[in-house]
């Protein structure tokens, strides 16, 4: 049975959700219903799946005779597979942990349930147009609700999201515009499928593999917060409602990996290969200067904008890895890490809203007050340092081993990274959970989470990193092929 | 059947703990019976793995797969030969006692739900380790084995103080497992296997000598870590910040040793390198010593106590360097009943004591406290090695191996000088003379279940050391007797008491007063004001950067640029973030369209 058609039915079920909340329907119950109703073409398109290895639905792309060279046609595979997963429990959370009665609203969980649609939209795309447009979609309610519903310098913050997002975007596309046009006229697609076959087929000269590589890096890293373009991501991620952050961090900053898993490792691979020793440069930066950085923060959710943002240096790492092992590594630490960045942001949208501030300094005693929120805040901090059991360590030891031959100077950077990211974390863990409560916050208003309402985000999330550190298997698994493909010579 | 057993005896603890912290929670006379419970069932399934299992530690039972990919072959497939089942007998039964123990000294406690859950994870994961068939698993473990340890010392969540000790634990072993870390790794590509089993016969490799050394000296820094030696060791004493069960269970008699246990499991890789198994030796000599030294002139009942944990660690890691794991393993057994039966004294003696733990606040506790007296002349005796009990078997024969070492064994007996030294003075202060404050005025003993552990821990802390240790691992060195090391070190320990006891007979208040030893060689103050002030100087720099010239300069100043563009702009829009995107991306989409159609066309 082919159920191709669950594809465009995961896209069309949040889209029902936000016509329906924009008609006038209780926005967080609509939404929520929507995005846990889209859990079902989720089990459909994963079981064929893992059944056949691949799903597709709409036209196979021919050679582009028509006037536009682009087809609208969806599939997945045992890369999109986790990726897929990710942003249907991280959409279904982050809308449980929104607030009700606040401004506007309609608009706020249309743009939540868009951020989804679009991530699921690029992570589903087989044509790149289409691969590319989706996630630009995305971003737009990603600005708006840190324009509008965001916290401090909330104006600012998403100038500078949409300025540095716009141009990464722009030396994105000017790479893929630069890919399309290097190949020759008559094998010309937007369709990876179809470019993978031909570039393994006909690789392109090494010169422009190399331009398309630099620029695709570009572009794709400063969607992903590689160092030197990562200046947006604290910030914004800290003055980003909570389930904005969890969204954007959780799920469409990943847009950028998967892009290099499934445009530049396969497309370009030479180039990949011989620009990856400036990737090797990049990702200390991430690992050791962002790492630092993270060691000053004052402010709880900054802190996280910077940890989130440094993880990104491991992954990076296992994508140069060059060998199986470390390509799993990554894909699994991209999983993890979008789970455990949305679990900290909860959690950091949880403080804050019940204490009136994310200081570090000005909280305290969140541990007696509030242990089950102090619980979830252990769970968030040690997965984001590597603890097994949770999905980050596993993604990270396969990494480590993955890239130990080729690169050993680059993994003890990354090992030194988790000390740097423990300090970090525990320091804040320490003086928002133990001791008493500060004077600067009304101890009486601070409550602790309570009933199945409040809690099930939080769990929810738990659960998923328990089972992927557990049973990395059920990520890198289905991907195997893929990853192996991507390898051979 | 027995080949689960192993199975069986790991996940009851765990079970217990998700069991308690998903369900019993709120219940602590439910939750509470039920970790005792486990710990008891693993205790018993031990005993009966401990004479029933293969000798070759061969398991029948499957293994579980946790990764299998491109070279790495990570799973849980449990190892139960002599060493495992005697470490796991070792560490169910002394955590039986104090779980039992704990439920008078944690009876009164509102949360002692999670201090019950958090006992039985520290079971689970412990137990992790001691079956671990591979460096990758035991590795995992180890680290369950931080956590729990970093949240039983940070229990107390009011302490402000219980936080940073917490905080310090975990992240100076992490420190150390940054290098154990590296050396599994180095491990794996040099002999290509994680697995403790074919290690062993793999290590015949010609690798090049540097690159076992490095491997050996990586997997060294996470028994540094684990097992607070040198220099990574100051997270120990603060670790007393935790409950005084926590203290007895995991910093003084099982969590601890775990990195000499770690040692003996990967001892044939430290064997390829001289160079590695001295800086062993050479560590463990020199930690035999200096933590003697401090506890001299420490004020804590339980800091003498974790400082003195040091100092026999020591013992144990100087008996790897020396090549001779089994008396390393028996000091390991013996030392665990005597240390935690001491903990648990002193806990004895605090709980009595309404929390003092000061012993210059105490005094005249031999009248109020006569079996905890008792139980703690116990303890002393084999802590300094007095014949005929348990630690003097135990720390002879390391001593036996160090008769061609003069300068090994001049630092091991010294430090067995002061250990008698400390531990006198400990008693003399705390237990003799008046009464110095009103706590220690109406100090009591502790109810049934506290002295119960206590006697039996004293019993074995007396006869343990009968227990054919090395024979039962089959680790017998075969060494020449050297009476001079008996006697000397036998002399040097006895020494040890007579000045002791004419300091501090009557003393109102600390007759020696040294400055180095009281600020625990400042050792400290060294990793503050120079470590952890150059890595918040990193810090600072970088973020200074990042706030002034990244975010600052480049990104405001092109963020003004783009403002004030869209100022311009004002006829057709409203000035708006989300507008300006929306057109933006609109109308790269169009152009991208446009483009390409040419370009196809």
């Amino acid at each position: 049975m082919n159920l191709g058609l669950t594809l465009p039915v995961l896209l069309l079920i949040p889209l029902a959700g936000m016509i329906l909340i924009a008609l006038g329907a209780r926005p967080k119950a609509t939404a929520l219903w929507t995005s846990l109703l889209n859990l079902v073409p989720g089990f459909l398109a994963s079981g064929c799946v893992l059944r056949s290895g691949e799903l597709f639905f709409g036209p196979a792309s021919e050679p582009p005779r028509e006037l536009f060279p682009f087809h609208f046609s969806l599939g997945m595979d045992g890369l999109s597979l986790p990726l897929v997963w990710l942003t249907l429990i991280v959409t279904w959370t982050a809308i449980g942990t929104g607030r009700e009665g606040i401004k506007r609203e309609k608009e706020y969980y249309i743009c939540l349930l868009l951020i989804g649609a679009g991530a699921l939209g690029a992570f589903l795309s087989v044509d790149l147009f289409y691969f590319f447009s989706f996630h630009e979609v995305a971003l737009i309610p990603t600005f708006l609700l840190v324009g509008m519903w965001g916290h401090g310098d909330r104006s600012g913050a998403a100038w500078r999201m949409t300025i540095y997002l716009m141009l990464g975007s722009m030396v994105l596309l000017v790479g893929l515009i630069g890919l399309f046009l290097a190949l020759p006229e008559t094998a010309r697609s937007l369709d990876w499928r179809v470019l993978a076959e031909t570039l393994r087929a006909n690789p392109l000269e090494v010169g422009a593999q190399q331009m398309v590589a630099v620029l695709l890096l570009i572009g794709f890293g400063t969607l992903v917060s590689l160092v030197p373009f990562h200046s947006w991501a604290p910030g914004g991620y800290a003055s980003a409602p909570a389930p904005a952050a969890m969204l954007h961090a959780g799920v469409l900053k990943k847009f950028g990996l998967y892009g290099l898993l499934r445009v530049a490792l396969p497309m370009v691979p030479d180039g990949w290969k011989d620009i990856s020793w400036i990737v090797g440069l990049l990702l200390t930066g991430n690992i050791l200067y962002l790492g630092f950085a993270s060691l000053q923060q004052r402010d709880f959710r900054w802190l996280l904008g910077f940890s989130s943002a440094m993880h990104m240096g491991t992954v990076f790492l296992g994508l140069i890895s060059g060998t199986v092992l470390g390509l799993a590594g990554a894909l699994t630490l991209m999983v993890g890490h979008g789970l455990s960045a949305a679990l900290g942001f909860s959690v950091a949208g949880e403080i804050s809203r019940r204490t009136g501030t994310s200081w570090l300094r000005d909280l305290g005693g969140l541990a007696q007050r509030a242990p089950r929120l102090w619980f979830y805040l252990t769970i968030a901090a040690m997965a984001s340092i590597g603890l097994p059991g949770l999905a980050n360590f596993a993604g990270e030891i396969m990494i480590f081993f993955g890239s130990w031959v080729a690169h050993p100077v680059l993994v003890a950077v990354a090992a030194w990274g988790v000390v740097l990211s423990a300090v970090a974390m525990l320091r804040a863990v320490k003086s928002l959970a133990f001791g008493p409560m500060s004077p600067a916050v009304q101890a009486e208003t601070v409550t602790d989470l309570h009933g199945v309402r409040e809690i099930w985000p939080f769990a929810v999330l738990t659960a998923a990193l328990v089972v992927v550190g557990v049973m990395p298997l059920l990520v890198y698994g289905p991907a195997r092929p893929v990853l192996e493909r991507l390898l051979l010579p | 059947m027995i080949a689960y057993a192993p199975y069986l005896i790991l996940l009851l603890p765990l079970f217990s703990a998700v069991l308690i912290r998903l369900v019993l929670h709120p219940f602590p006379r439910i939750a509470v019976p039920v970790s005792v419970a486990a710990c008891l069932g693993s205790f018993l399934g031990s005993l009966v793995l401990l004479n029933g299992g293969t000798p070759s530690g061969g398991m029948a039972a499957p293994a579980v797969t946790w990764i299998e990919l491109g070279g790495l072959k990570a799973g849980f497939a449990l190892m139960a030969d002599p060493l495992a089942r005697l470490m796991a007998t070792l560490v169910t039964g002394v955590a039986l006692l104090v779980h039992i123990y704990s439920l008078g000294y944690m009876a009164k406690d509102p949360c002692r739900s999670r201090f019950f859950a958090e006992l039985s994870l520290f079971v689970f994961s412990m137990l992790g380790i001691v079956f671990a068939d591979n460096l990758v698993s035991m590795f995992i473990f180890w680290e369950l084995v931080g956590l729990s340890s970093y949240l039983l010392i940070g229990f107390w969540h009011s302490r402000p103080a219980a936080g940073a000790a917490a905080n310090k634990a975990f992240l100076v072993n992490r420190i150390g497992d940054f290098g154990f870390l590296l050396g599994i790794l180095g491990a794996w590509s040099i002999f290509g296997t994680i697995s403790f089993a074919d290690l062993s016969g793999r290590v015949a490799t010609e690798a090049p000598f540097w690159a076992v050394t490095a491997t050996g000296l990586g997997l060294l820094c996470g028994c540094l870590g684990k097992s607070a030696q040198l220099p990574l060791h100051v997270w120990l004493p603060d670790s007393m910040e935790g409950p005084t069960p926590v203290s007895s269970l995991l910093h003084a008699a099982t969590m601890v040793v775990a990195g000499v246990y770690m040692l003996i499991r990967v001892l044939p890789i430290l064997e390829l390198s001289a160079l590695t198994m001295n800086t062993i030796a050479w560590i463990g000599a020199l930690m035999t010593l200096l933590p003697a030294l401090v506890a001299c002139q420490q004020n804590d009942i339980k800091r003498i106590l974790a400082y003195s944990t040091l100092s026999e660690i020591a013992y144990m890691v100087m008996a790897i360097g020396l090549g001779i794991p089994g008396p390393g393993m028996y000091h390991l057994v013996t030392h665990a009943f005597f240390k935690c039966l001491l903990f648990l004294a002193a806990g004895s003696v605090i709980h009595g004591c309404h929390g003092e733990q000061d012993i210059w606040k105490m005094g005249g506790l031999r009248q109020r406290m006569p079996f905890t007296f008792l139980v703690t002349w116990v303890g002393t005796l084999a802590l300094a090695a007095i014949p005929p009990v348990s630690g003097f078997w135990s720390k002879d024969a390391i001593f036996a191996a160090t008769h061609d070492r003069p300068g090994l064994a001049a630092c091991s007996m010294l430090a067995g000088f002061f250990t008698s030294f400390f531990m006198l003075r400990m008693i003399l202060v705390a237990f003799e003379g008046k009464p110095r404050s009103e706590n220690a005025r109406h100090a009591h003993e502790g109810p049934p279940v506290m002295v119960v552990p206590m006697l039996i821990l004293a019993v074995f802390a007396v006869f343990g050391g009968m227990l054919p240790v090395a024979e039962f691992l089959g680790m017998k060195p075969e060494q020449s007797h050297h009476a001079w090391t008996l006697w000397l070190s036998l002399i040097l320990a006895a020494a040890g008491f007579l000045p002791a006891y004419f300091l501090y007979r009557d003393a109102p208040k600390d007759p020696l007063q040294v400055p180095l030893l009281q600020g625990k060689f400042y050792v400290d103050e060294f990793y503050q004001r120079v470590l952890v002030a150059t890595q918040d100087g990193l810090g600072r720099l970088a973020d200074a950067f990042e706030g002034w010239v990244v975010r600052g300069l480049l990104v405001r100043g092109s963020g003004v640029v783009a403002r004030s563009a869209g100022q311009g702009l004002r006829l057709i829009q409203c000035g708006q973030v989300q507008f300006y995107a929306a057109v933006f991306i609109l109308g790269t989409l169009g152009l991208v369209a446009w483009l390409l159609w040419k370009g196809a066309a």
